[in-house]
């Protein structure tokens, strides 16, 4: 079918393409010479270097002084052989045998884009009219695969789902699922995405930064916007100016070592139990806080019943805390008299309250800064999300996603659950949530097959699903697991506006299209219009814009005096700070005056006892910040048939699983997978050394890497990064081994509790063993097999 | 009786009651609904969402703040005023709260049928400006208090300005029916 045009939107066009034509050659669409384009992403703002039509380099924007391997690879990123090239069905699928177990063991079928587009429409309509739309899935709920304010997918994507008539959606996300649904009783807001006290005044005030399993200049390296590296480039001036840093982290991170932080190493997953021992030595030594106490919180008697063992038996010395967290006493203690007697801002990310009960984490951090009296003042108390996104002035205008009608929504990380068992109820942070039979799952901007635990029982789950539709740049795991597979264009194939956020909007970035579409590859703009119009609500999905109608309009959005014509043909616009920003103390209004400034809690103060969370009667959330005993963990029972602790933290040199499949990736992985981290005194034990090919395993699969020595890892602490391209051992056979290395294969998918629901990939135990067989070479960077077709 | 003085006894009872009617009708207020958009009157605005009854709105004032309350849980704000003294008070007092009436007398096209009417266009600005980066969670999701939490710390996430921010959370709240 001929996609037609019409002569009106033709002639709109036309006066579009008109206006940038108007442009310097060396801003415009590159056609032929090498030419210097400006554009952004998620590893920072870059200069597209063009010859003859193709993306040659990628290097760092000349406006911002910060270079990292990830922006040179870009052009890579582009240019790979991994790329898909036309629309593919699965061959099974086309023949009308769904033949669901086949997936990712079978050849694709290449079609044309009306074939693929007309039978995607069709399966669309086929779930909505036979199981309703709360049968469609939608997979993208985060935005990691573009920066622009356009075309991101997850947006995309909920806007056409919504006008088809809706879908089942996630709520939270996998990063901060825990503190995200605990924070807003404690704190009144979600806090972990809220603006923090300002660089500025840490700088001027701070002694001492805690980064509680934080690793900020490895973490900061890439953004949900546009990094421009202010971040990364504070905490190093930090550490010029004198700043201490202390690291309380089962691994000695990135940012540790350049900043020469002392390392405290904790067992992984009992930071809480490692807090509570804190507040138990300021209680019981009278050296607490008792006026923020009483004026600042609400609930503190309860907590101290809690810790005083009233109710169990067991006080929370430091000496309970000890033998939980591995520390030693006389560390607990003269940890929090730093704490206590200097200046000191704990710092954390989220990765610690990736563990069973992760909710934990934050709560009892918050109640110790609490105790300590040091909330709401300059450099020190809490800062949670490193000071991440505040912002004050004009965003550029985003494409919304409007309302969803069919309301249902699942917690994110539990996408596996809901396809195991559809019908199932389940507690969720005060309410119940039935899951759906997922019938249609539309996948865009998210390669599940890395960042969701638990990976066999995600593949047992996909096998009850009829149809799996994707869009993809690459033929990632999950592309090789779908149905029908869209190939979509890179960033740098499109126009859209970008912007840098730390504290305030600081740069907007023209994201120019560097390169023509390659292959066959469509913009998701372009399929999902396509889409709609086979479904009947073409002009309210695009609202008759072009893309570049709709990055005008969003730029129009900023108000910004400069024109945007000058604004995209110069590349960027850098904005000025304002003064309040640089003298920005988070909590500081309600600390001088509770009753003035409450708190968005129900008592309007810091709740270390919230009687709202109490009432829902969680046997794994009671009311206060409480110590559990996870499942997997050093001390437990487990710990015997699995001696490890399996860490699965966020990668240097990816996002996520972006780039795993790239040359860079030579860098790091060993022997074609992905390395195990481990200490060489455990490696001795096991025989292992520097290089060798080694099974990592428990109970839910296994996963074959190579082995990197380093006391960079606590004894008995494995750290494998999140990322890995997952490669079956022997495709479509269950709980086959992972030759790549991913460590999802490995992790639980159990919830953190009955109120978040979140993501515990971190509390993981497994055995190792070094292998001597022959292991078939890594396959997951092969793209599967492609067969040609007359439709 | 001639005719003639028959008819024009009729007009003279018929004009000046019909005259009457028409003076009554047309000073009388029987326009009831919610508003939809925010109507000032003197010193005086009450917010989109009210009920309007005879074209008066019924709150409730603390005679301090300004602060119009809907009821006397002050459950939502429906007006404010910069002078508690310009207004009529019933006479009414619960939980230290005075019930005041306010005639607006609003042109027919600020006032909607139904609660849902009168707030559908905030409802656009929620959905608009709320599902950029994440889906729009549905009002009944969260508590009153808990969306205050919500939209603040989103407020500077999504870049949203204080008078959208306001229409939003009016919005919110105004749809909770759990």
């Amino acid at each position: 079918m001929k996609e037609s045009i019409s002569r009106r939107e033709l002639l709109r066009m036309a006066a579009v393409a008109s206006l940038f034509s108007a442009f310097p050659a060396g801003e415009a669409l590159a056609d032929g010479g090498e030419q210097a384009i400006s554009h952004a992403t998620h590893f920072g703002p870059v200069t597209a270097h063009v010859k003859n039509g193709k993306l040659v380099s990628t290097v760092p924007h000349r406006s911002i002084n910060a270079d990292s391997a990830m922006m040179r690879s870009l052009v890579d990123y582009v240019n790979s052989p991994n790329r898909i090239k036309t629309p593919c069905v699965r061959k099974s699928f086309l023949e009308g045998r769904r033949q669901t177990e086949l997936r990712g063991a079978e050849e694709f079928v290449e079609v044309s884009w009306q074939t693929a587009l007309n039978l995607a429409a069709e399966k669309l309509k086929e779930a909505k009219q036979n199981w309703g739309n709360e049968s469609i899935f939608r997979t993208s709920f985060a935005g990691w695969s573009h920066a622009g304010a356009i075309n991101r997918p997850n947006t995309l994507q909920g806007r056409f789902l919504g006008l088809f008539g809706g879908f089942t959606d996630t709520i939270s996300d996998y990063s901060a699922g825990a503190s995200s649904q605990l924070l807003p009783y404690v704190l009144g807001s979600m806090e972990v995405y809220s603006k923090q006290t300002s660089y500025e005044m840490i700088a001027a005030n701070t002694k001492t930064i805690v980064l509680w399993g934080m690793d900020p200049l490895k973490s900061f390296r890439i953004d949900s916007a546009v990094p421009d590296f202010t971040r990364i480039k504070w905490y190093r001036r930090f550490k010029k100016l004198g700043i201490k840093y202390i690291c309380v982290d089962p691994v000695y991170n990135d940012t540790a070592k350049e900043l020469g932080a002392e390392w405290i190493s904790v067992r992984p997953g009992t930071d809480t139990a490692m807090i509570i021992g804190m507040c138990y030595y300021l209680y019981t030594s009278g050296k607490y806080s008792k006026s923020f106490i009483d004026s600042c919180t609400v609930g503190f008697d309860m907590f101290v019943k809690y810790l005083l063992g009233k109710d169990d038996g067991v006080p929370k010395t430091p000496e309970w805390a000890s033998k939980i967290c591995g520390i030693p006493v006389n560390r607990i203690i003269s940890l929090t008299e730093t704490l206590r007697s200097d200046k000191t801002l704990i710092g954390t990310l989220y990765g610690p309250q990736r563990i069973e009960h992760g909710e934990q984490f934050h709560w009892s951090l918050i109640t110790l800064a609490s105790m300590l009296g040091n909330i709401g003042k300059p450099g020190s108390g809490i800062n949670f999300g490193g000071g991440l996104l505040g912002i004050n002035g004009k965003m550029p205008r985003r494409i919304s996603q409007g309302r969803n009608p069919a309301r249902t929504i699942i917690p994110a990380s539990r996408m596996g659950e809901m396809l195991m068992n559809p019908g199932r109820t389940i507690d969720f942070n005060g309410m119940k949530i039935t899951y759906p039979d997922v019938k249609l799952i539309y996948n865009m901007g998210a390669n599940s097959m890395t960042h969701h635990q638990d990976i066999n029982a995600l593949l047992a789950g996909i096998r009850k699903v009829e149809t799996m539709i994707t869009h993809e740049i690459v033929w990632t795991p999950w592309a090789k697991h779908s149905d029908i597979v869209f190939p979509v264009t890179t960033t740098f194939e499109k126009n859209d506006i970008g912007f840098s956020i730390v504290n305030n909007v600081t740069y907007l970035w023209a994201m120019k299209q560097a390169v023509k579409p390659m292959y066959q590859a469509k913009d998701d703009y372009w399929v999902l219009a396509q889409l709609a119009k086979r479904l009947g609500f073409e002009h309210k999905f695009t609202m008759g814009k072009s893309g570049m109608e709709w990055v005008k309009w969003s730029y129009e959005g900023t108000e910004n005096r400069v024109p945007f014509e000058h604004f995209w043909n110069v590349g960027y616009i850098k904005l000025t700070q304002k003064p309040d920003d640089k003298r920005f103390v988070r909590f500081e209004d309600f600390v001088k005056n509770p009753k003035s400034n409450p708190l968005f809690t129900p008592s309007g103060k810091i709740e270390i006892h919230s009687e709202k969370i109490s009432s829902y009667g969680y046997r794994d959330c009671a009311g206060h910040p409480t110590w559990y005993e996870p499942k997997e963990w050093l001390g437990g029972v487990m710990a015997k048939k699995h001696r490890f602790h399996l860490l699965s933290l966020h990668p240097k040199n990816r996002l996520h699983s972006q780039m795993d499949n790239l040359p860079l990736a030579n860098e790091y992985k060993v022997n074609g997978r992905e390395p195990v981290v481990i200490h060489p005194s455990d490696a001795k034990q096991l025989g292992i050394s520097d290089g060798d090919t080694v099974e990592v395993f428990n109970d839910r699969g296994s996963i074959i890497c190579g082995a990197v020595l380093s006391k960079r890892v606590m004894r008995n602490v494995v750290r494998v990064d999140e990322g890995a391209w997952y490669a079956p051992e022997k495709p479509g056979v269950p709980g086959t081994r992972c030759i790549s290395g991913n460590p999802n294969v490995l992790t639980s998918d159990k919830p953190t509790s009955c109120l978040a629901q979140a993501c515990s990939a971190h509390s993981c135990l497994v055995s190792l063993r070094k292998l001597t067989e022959k292991i078939k070479p890594n396959t997951a960077y092969d793209n599967p097999v492609i067969v040609k077709s007359r439709l | 009786m001639p005719k003639g003085a028959v008819l024009r006894k009729f007009l003279f009872i018929l004009i000046p009651a019909a005259i009457a009617i028409s003076v009554i009708y047309a000073f009388s207020d029987n326009r009831n609904g919610y508003l939809n958009k925010n109507v000032t009157k003197g010193d005086i605005t009450v917010f989109f969402g009210t009920e309007i009854s005879g074209g008066r709105a019924h709150l409730w004032s603390d005679k301090k703040s300004g602060v119009l309350y809907a009821d006397t849980d002050k459950s939502i704000d429906n007006g404010f005023t910069k002078d508690v003294s310009s207004l009529h008070f019933t006479g009414k007092n619960v939980n230290g709260l005075f019930e005041t009436v306010v005639s607006l007398s609003p042109d027919e096209n600020v006032i909607s049928e139904t609660l849902p009417d009168s707030i559908k266009e905030s409802g656009r600005k929620y959905y608009e400006l709320c599902s950029t980066c994440h889906a729009a969670a549905e009002p009944n999701r969260y508590a009153k208090h808990r969306w205050d939490g919500i939209l603040k710390s989103m407020q500077q996430h999504g870049g949203i300005s204080d008078a959208d921010l306001s229409v939003i959370r009016r919005y919110v709240l105004l749809s909770i029916t759990n």
